[in-house]
């Protein structure tokens, strides 16, 4: 079930972020839900952003969707607001220096939503961006 | 009593998903396009209203305001919302047939402020849930059709329970909305194209479809793709399909009509000519139908364009033109 895999993200989105005093401390991809349809936060069962061969679990992510930031395991106690079809959403990374100057860095991001039906553990859709850190933007947090 | 057609706005999934239709945009292709007139809705897909306005099941009077001046622009009729109870709204247990009854109630009281008279249900959802929402379907008037998907089958027990709460109670707020799907031979039309884009020799894609409609068993077929030099991820597919694919015969049907109130009308690849789905018996089923004089909604469901989501897959299908053709030859048969 890979539904929506090659819209899930969009390299474009890709950016470094720098704190308020100006070091780089991760950086941002943007999400579509993997899904047909829109889910409570509780119900995003997995998430997980990989750099190389460093594995970044939900429980390092900070989650943004319509302005509210959730961290794990908080956010699986949010039934009442939702992750809505085609609404990008803002994963954080944390990592000091942000993405690398070089070379291409290769992105994984893994998040299978937990809907009632299709057995006990969905399988995340995986998909997989390579990304030139000299072409990516940052944006800069007040 | 006649049979209407519809579309549901699944159908255009991809096409709301990436910017080009909004929900207004997908109501008016499908009356242009088609010239259906009956409209149904995954509510969670393509919500009236979203944060901050109101979060669903909730909507407020703008939102229900709003539905309804687009069925009148467009001449549409509000037919069919789906609704999926969500049973693992928490993450280490299941909800309890109470806490599901609760989800079911505000599906139905959604649907009846947006006029629709039934709500798609589930397969997997428990008849005691539907028998214990009973009072609320028929206080909200909206009533709650169990679907019968792949790979459950019309004598299945779990759909004669269903059935069998609708006879006992003397009750149309319950029963059942078969899809389309059961009718399929093989594996899904789209699955077989997507094959063909990814190298595979036409010859041996060609073969799987007519050895499924032939009856052959996934064992043989698969058996002799391997003698045929198909590739492995082929072979594994018919393997793997063995488990979802079950043909329904259509003659099933005849036992439950009192008790079937919409019809899905999924379909995943509409051949160039319109003549038929690439793998799904439509035409028997709707003899019936019009033999037995069934009154309702036959509703567009395509659902192709799934197959082609891999990251790296080329190709993109064209939903509005696929629902087009669909509606050529439900129309035809329907006439014919």
């Amino acid at each position: 079930m890979d539904i929506n895999q090659k819209y899930m993200i969009d390299p474009k989105d890709i950016r470094n972020v720098v704190s308020r005093d100006g070091n780089r401390i991760g950086f941002e991809l943007q999400l579509i839900i993997p899904y047909y349809r829109g889910a409570a936060l509780s119900m995003i069962d997995e998430l997980y952003v990989k750099v190389g061969a460093i594995l970044y679990p939900k429980e390092q992510l900070t989650f943004t969707v319509d302005g509210f930031s959730y961290t794990w395991p908080q956010i699986e106690t949010v039934t009442t607001f939702r992750w809505e079809y085609g609404t990008k959403a803002t994963v954080f990374v944390p990592q000091q220096g942000g993405l690398d100057v070089s070379p291409i860095q290769h992105i994984e991001v893994g998040c299978s939503i937990r809907r009632s039906y299709g057995g006990r553990f969905p399988a995340p859709v995986v998909v997989k961006v390579a990304v030139d850190p000299c072409k990516l933007k940052a944006i800069r947090y007040q | 009593m006649t049979i209407r057609l519809g579309v549901s706005l699944y159908s255009y999934q991809q096409t709301y998903l990436t910017g080009q239709l909004d929900l207004e945009g997908c109501i008016r292709t499908v009356v242009e396009t088609t010239g259906a007139t009956g409209i149904e809705l995954i509510y969670e897909q393509m919500p009236l209203e979203r944060y901050p306005d109101a979060v669903y099941p909730n909507i407020t009077d703008k939102g229900i305001s709003r539905w309804k001046e687009l069925m009148d622009k467009y001449g549409t009729t509000p037919t069919c919302m789906d609704s999926f109870i969500d049973s693992k709204l928490y993450r280490g247990r299941i909800s309890t047939v109470q806490e599901q009854i609760q989800m079911m109630e505000q599906d139905l009281k959604l649907a009846s402020q947006l006029g629709f008279p039934c709500i798609r249900v589930l397969a997997l959802v428990p008849p005691e849930v539907l028998e214990g929402a009973l009072p609320a379907a028929e206080y909200y008037g909206v009533r709650m059709g169990q679907e019968v998907h792949p790979r459950f089958a019309l004598n299945d027990e779990w759909m004669l329970n269903v059935a069998e709460i609708s006879r006992r109670r003397n009750s149309k707020y319950v029963g059942l909305i078969p899809d389309f799907g059961i009718f399929s031979k093989g594996l899904p039309g789209s699955q077989l194209n997507l094959m063909k884009i990814m190298g595979e020799n036409p010859d041996i894609v060609d073969f799987i479809e007519v050895s499924f409609k032939a009856d052959f068993s996934h064992k043989e077929i698969a058996a002799q793709l391997r003698q045929m030099g198909a590739k492995e991820a082929t072979v594994i597919a018919v393997e793997r399909s063995a488990f979802m694919n079950r043909y329904n015969n259509p003659d099933l049907l005849k036992d439950l009509l009192d008790v079937i109130m919409h019809f899905h009308g999924k379909f995943t690849y509409m051949k160039e000519d319109c003549s038929e789905e690439l793998t799904i018996n439509y035409k028997d089923p709707i003899r019936i139908l019009k033999e037995a004089g069934w009154d309702g909604y036959i509703s567009s469901e395509f659902e192709g364009q799934r197959a082609y989501h891999g990251q790296n897959c080329p190709y993109e299908e064209d939903e509005i033109e696929q629902v087009r053709r669909h509606h050529v030859m439900l129309n035809r048969l329907l006439k014919s």
